[in-house]
């Protein structure tokens, strides 16, 4: 199955029923196949005018109560950073695909891992997953509706060009083997229904449009109620509360798999589609002796601090390879850089580091 | 003893911060009155603001509301529409957020015949942010943004929208209330888009810095004085027409909406959507 | 003599109107203070002069529109319209026909 279409599949499986996107190479084939799927499942597609109307009709359709999702790349993105602050603001569960592309060209990048994160105004905090090959396409894109839906945020699939242009066997559970999440509706009575009083996992029920509860939804501050209010302590009060239902979880949402690092002194820490080279030289190392080991990150953001401290116990070295000038590595550096040395490794082509050339790295590194 | 449309206000949120004499307020009224004869349910009706001062209207309304982001509203609906067409949605806009930085959405909502009502507030300038020129603002006139005089030619919104397919347009000013609430409940009836221009005072930046008139009365006597019928003006010439505005109703066909189209589609499919 | 509209029913010719002896009909009239910005669009649109400027300072700091002359209202409810601020209310005084 093709990168873009195991998407639309892991989609249609979390329960996703209306997208919308406009041409973009290399995530064209996400809205083809959606166009496809979409009337079959019962959901609904539109091609919009642009990816701000993209962006702003999932919005819309997620308050309607449909699970939703839009698809972009790079340059698309940029577009919809305004959309997705507003879904950080009135908190709608939004699932938002950005296949990274260079500049100007369709040669795969990891051109915006920092963007994803950062990308849009104002406080926030953002989840954003990095699949490395077709199945975890499908299996990240599922997860990003569970936690779209649970934290009740925007969720950022960050594909490449290589693997969404990809074809691959993958497995397609039946859906009684997935965990679907949906979000949590309201039980109180309207009068006592207060939108944005979070309960103890600081999450709001989500009541949706044509049900009796009448909210009102704004990314001006706004008071528990919804009601616009301008006072400095609740702006910050809304906002604590905003950021830290992420980033209190950070480590329960954290996706990775580490292989070799109980005794590995040096450690590649990838993510993506670098990290398909990085096993393959990882375990080239171990071959000839070299206590290396990887961890595979599948969620970039909020940051997995506990997995990449876990890992490098043992770690003198830590190698990050990118396809960029070397972005995530500041972020590996701040979190563990005291302990070990971070040493990235960009690679600014448009292709990813082959396995021996990590391996090279990983020889260098001891 | 209390003004009949105060019962769809949100809770207590009157007084509204819309200023003294404000088209805003009326054009407010005038929509609850459409809905209050029209006897809809509000619980199935969704306001859908972007920002400026006519915007503002969803916020008071007691109905679901978005208030979204500057120009977006259309885009907004499309997805609301789309995901539970039995939605009733209204959108609140300004000629600058509607005709400027949300034009594209404006013409592709109207070709595809969203079954949306669109009443957008034409003051003339952004007046929320001080008095910006407008894509609406009359040749010559000072604005902030034009301190010698407006150089370029204005929209009329109007016909946009018909080039670009809508299904009901009309036109009216806030000095017709009887007429503005009458088109108000056929837009609202009306299957497919409809788009309701209110051409409104803004006595505090526009009528202030463009016209020189601060009083919201003579801002009012303005736009009476100015209104012309359509059918009068197939009768004077153009320079006639000049700094005058044309009111009445200019479109009303019945083309099948774009909701219809898409249970049309998907019947062939699916049997319907779920 | 001209009949007040107020008094002649839809469909009644003004000599059959003329016959009949009705009770004018009364309205209350009320500006809500807490809500009027002073803009005095009620005062120049009310066809029979109900309102008048005042220079008396509302809640909002404004100078309010006032009832003046109430006994002047034939309920046309313009003023219900017209308001931006829907301050206004209107309502039929019993003893007269609906």
């Amino acid at each position: 199955m093709l990168g873009n279409h195991a998407i639309v599949e892991g989609a249609i499986a979390a329960g996703c029923r209306f997208y919308a996107g406009y041409p973009i190479t290399p995530a064209n084939e996400i809205s083809e196949w959606m166009a496809q799927r979409m009337p079959e499942v019962g959901g609904r597609f539109i091609q919009m005018e642009d990816e701000l109307g993209s962006i702003y009709s999932v919005c819309g359709a997620s308050l309607a109560g449909k699970k939703s999702m839009t698809a972009t790349a790079s340059a698309g993105y940029n577009y919809m950073q305004e959309g997705i602050e507003y879904a950080v603001a009135a908190e709608i569960p939004l699932v938002i695909v950005d296949v990274m592309r260079q500049r100007g060209e369709n040669f795969p990048t990891h051109s915006d891992v920092m963007q994803a994160r950062y990308g849009a105004a104002g406080d926030h905090e953002m989840i954003v997953l990095t699949p490395s090959s077709v199945q975890e396409l499908f299996d990240l894109t599922v997860q990003a509706f569970n936690l779209a839906e649970r934290f009740r945020n925007p969720v950022i699939v960050l594909s490449e060009a290589t693997i969404s242009l990809m074809r691959e066997g993958i497995r397609i559970p039946p859906p009684e083997e997935l965990k679907i999440i949906t979000r949590k509706k309201p039980v109180a009575p309207p009068e006592e229904f207060m939108p944005f009083r979070a309960e103890e996992d600081l999450v709001p029920r989500m009541s949706e449009f044509g049900d009796q509860y009448r909210v009102l939804y704004t990314h001006n501050p706004h008071d528990e109620w919804g009601r616009i209010a301008w006072t400095p302590k609740m702006y910050e009060d809304l906002y604590n509360r905003v950021t830290r239902k992420i980033a209190d979880k950070a480590d329960e949402i954290a996706l990775f798999d580490a292989q070799f690092t109980e005794d590995a002194e040096i450690v590649v820490m990838a993510y993506g589609s670098e990290a398909r080279g990085s096993i393959e030289a990882v375990r080239m190392a171990r071959d000839e002796g070299i206590k290396a080991g990887i961890l595979k990150l599948m969620n970039i953001w909020p940051v997995p601090v506990k997995a990449m401290k876990e890992s490098t116990r043992r770690a003198k070295k830590v190698l990050v390879p990118e396809m960029n000038t070397g972005r995530y590595c500041h972020v590996v550096s701040e979190f563990v850089g005291c302990d070990v040395d971070v040493v990235p490794l960009p690679k600014n082509q448009g292709r990813i580091h082959s396995p021996e050339e990590i391996l090279e790295e990983i020889r260098r590194a001891k | 003893m209390e003004h009949p449309s105060l019962k769809y206000i949100r809770g207590k949120k009157l007084p509204h911060m819309f200023c003294p004499g404000c088209g805003c307020g009326q054009i407010m009224n005038a929509l609850l009155f459409a809905i209050d004869e029209l006897k809809l349910d509000t619980s199935k009706m969704v306001a859908i603001g972007g920002v400026g001062c006519s915007s503002r209207i969803p916020a008071y309304l007691d109905m679901y509301a978005i208030h979204g982001i500057h120009g977006r509203n259309l885009a907004y609906a499309t997805g609301v529409k789309l995901a539970k067409p039995e939605l009733k949605v209204v959108v609140l806009t300004g000629d600058g957020d509607c005709g400027a930085i949300g034009g594209n959405h404006l013409i592709h909502a109207a070709r595809r015949n969203l079954d949306v009502t669109v009443i957008m507030a034409n003051n003339g300038v952004y007046a929320m942010t001080g008095g910006q020129v407008a894509p609406t603002t009359a040749t010559g006139l000072y604005t902030t943004t034009t301190p010698r005089g407006n150089v370029e030619r204005p929209f009329d919104i109007c016909k946009l929208v018909e080039t670009a397919g809508g299904t009901y347009i009309a036109r009216w000013t806030t000095a017709q209330p009887a007429a503005l609430i009458r088109s108000v409940k056929k837009g609202l009836a009306h299957r497919g888009f409809s788009f309701i221009e209110v051409v409104c005072q803004c006595p505090t930046i526009y009528g202030r810095y463009s016209l020189g008139l601060l009083d919201p009365v003579k801002n009012m006597e303005y736009l009476q004085q100015n209104s012309v019928t359509k059918e009068e003006a197939l009768k004077r010439s153009a320079e006639e027409l000049v700094g005058k505005i044309v009111i009445g109703e200019f479109v009303e066909k019945q083309l099948p909406a774009l909701e219809d189209l898409y249970l049309e589609m998907e019947k062939a499919v699916s049997g319907g959507v779920k | 003599m001209t009949v007040k509209a107020s008094t002649r029913l839809v469909g009644e010719t003004i000599s059959e109107a003329k016959k009949t002896e009705r009770p004018k009909r009364r309205f209350r009239v009320e500006i809500n203070e807490k809500l009027c910005k002073g803009c005095y669009i009620c005062v120049r649109y009310c066809p029979m002069g109900v309102f008048a400027e005042s220079k008396e300072i509302g809640e909002l700091g404004y100078n309010l529109a006032k009832v003046a002359f109430p006994e002047k209202c034939t309920g046309c409810k313009l003023c219900l319209l017209y308001c931006p601020d829907l301050a206004t209310a209107v309502d039929e005084e019993e003893g007269g026909k609906k």
